[in-house]
């Protein structure tokens, strides 16, 4: 866990390239892409700037707590929560319980959730403006 | 470490490993119909049998593989004629108890099994009790029961009365390997088990949630720190909340200060 996450909202066009990225790296298990897990929302002029949402990978996690089979673990060499969908009973606890609405569902109705691609992100390859980082 | 071999394959197995897992882990495949991770093995279903030899089996030993504890000098095989014939004959009678299961269709092409010789049944369920074990063990709601013998062991709620303890979380529904637990999901309710359960709605924007006042209070008791304030929120509204702040961050409108320092 020695690199952060790091969102720069002032450098944000808006232009969702992370959300495409995130949702072509993370396919479900038919091959389709996934719900994105980062969003990117553009505000209203005159500020003229996007602001990106994404996973805060809590300490105290609303949504490992709330997960009954135990289906949220810590990935202790990047930090971020994953959700094992082997372990996954789709009871939507977590998605319910985050309060930042970090959790998404799939079109499949299973939970995601950023998992930092495995500690490199893809969001951050592709963002043309620099505006998410990861060091 | 353990070591095991499977299908000849010296292989090093975690203490306290099933040979499932361990063959999971390594990538060979094992049929099952009533293996779960997040439950501790039961061996219901019968369609994981092994053949195991040394570390004390007796000749042509065969046994399930999920409840199967590895040891030192363990030899599994995961495919031989006696493995598939008695797989085959465990298939057969489930497929006789249940014969339109798409899933143990599949699983008989799979394996070869052509001909039913015995009486068709007009079940739709195997009798495996992942939905029992599933609300007891991991969901913690204990609504549902086992009840019966056999072939008439049924899986309901008790008395087959519509559940006071289930709190619509669906997981029974989504667990059971051959999909025979209905769910209707409208607008506004659930209907699970012949009870009809009101959906909350979102209080900011009013949408339905996929959440019940039963499961929140559940829910509640797993954690101190999960508010029903936060659970009664959709993930969008949720989302907009914490745009509105980052606005304010960005506006300079409000500035962030560190706790503690």
């Amino acid at each position: 866990m020695e690199k952060t996450f790091i969102v720069i909202p002032e450098k944000c066009t808006g232009c969702r390239t992370c959300e495409l990225s995130c949702a072509y790296s993370h396919p479900m298990a038919s091959g389709q892409p996934g719900n994105p897990r980062i969003h990117a929302y553009n505000t209203k002029p005159p500020l003229e700037k996007g602001i990106q949402i994404v996973c805060l990978q809590c300490d105290t996690a609303a949504c490992m707590e709330a997960c009954p089979a135990f289906a949220l673990q810590r990935n202790l060499e990047t930090g971020a929560i994953e959700v094992h969908l082997d372990r996954c009973i789709n009871c939507h606890a977590c998605f319910n319980a985050c309060s930042f609405g970090n959790i998404v569902l799939d079109p499949n109705n299973r939970v995601a959730k950023c998992d930092l691609c495995g500690g490199d992100p893809k969001c951050v390859q592709f963002c043309p403006t620099g505006a998410l980082l990861y060091q | 470490m353990i070591h095991v071999r499977i299908n000849g394959k010296l292989l090093e197995a975690k203490k306290g490993e099933t040979v499932l897992q361990l063959a999971q882990r390594n990538g060979y495949h094992i049929p099952n119909l009533c293996y779960h991770p997040s439950l501790k093995a039961d061996g219901a279903c019968r369609m994981c049998l092994v053949e195991v030899k040394g570390a004390n089996a007796k000749p042509n030993s065969l046994t399930t593989a999920c409840t199967l504890t590895v040891k030192e000098g363990m030899e599994v095989l995961l495919d031989t004629p006696e493995v598939s014939k008695h797989r085959n004959t465990i298939l057969e009678m489930l497929m006789a108890l249940v014969p339109d299961s798409p899933v143990l269709t599949k699983m008989a092409e799979e394996y070869g099994l052509k001909e039913i010789r015995l009486a068709q049944g007009d079940e739709v369920c195997i009798k495996c009790g992942l939905c029992v074990r599933i609300c007891d063990e991991v969901v913690g709601a204990k609504a549902l029961a086992m009840e019966g013998r056999g072939t008439e062991t049924t899986f309901n709620p008790p008395f087959n009365e519509p559940p006071e303890r289930c709190v619509a979380c669906t997981s029974c529904a989504f667990i059971c390997p051959v999909q025979c637990i209905p769910v209707k999901k409208t607008n506004d309710s659930i209907t699970i088990w012949g009870r009809e359960f009101d959906r909350l709605k979102c209080t900011r924007c009013g949408r339905a949630l996929d959440l019940t006042e039963e499961h929140m209070a559940l829910m509640m008791t797993r954690s101190s720190h999960l508010k029903p304030e936060d659970l009664n929120v959709c993930d969008v509204c949720s989302r907009k909340e914490v745009l509105g702040t980052m606005k304010s961050l960005v506006d300079g409108q409000i500035t962030l200060e560190r706790v503690g320092k």
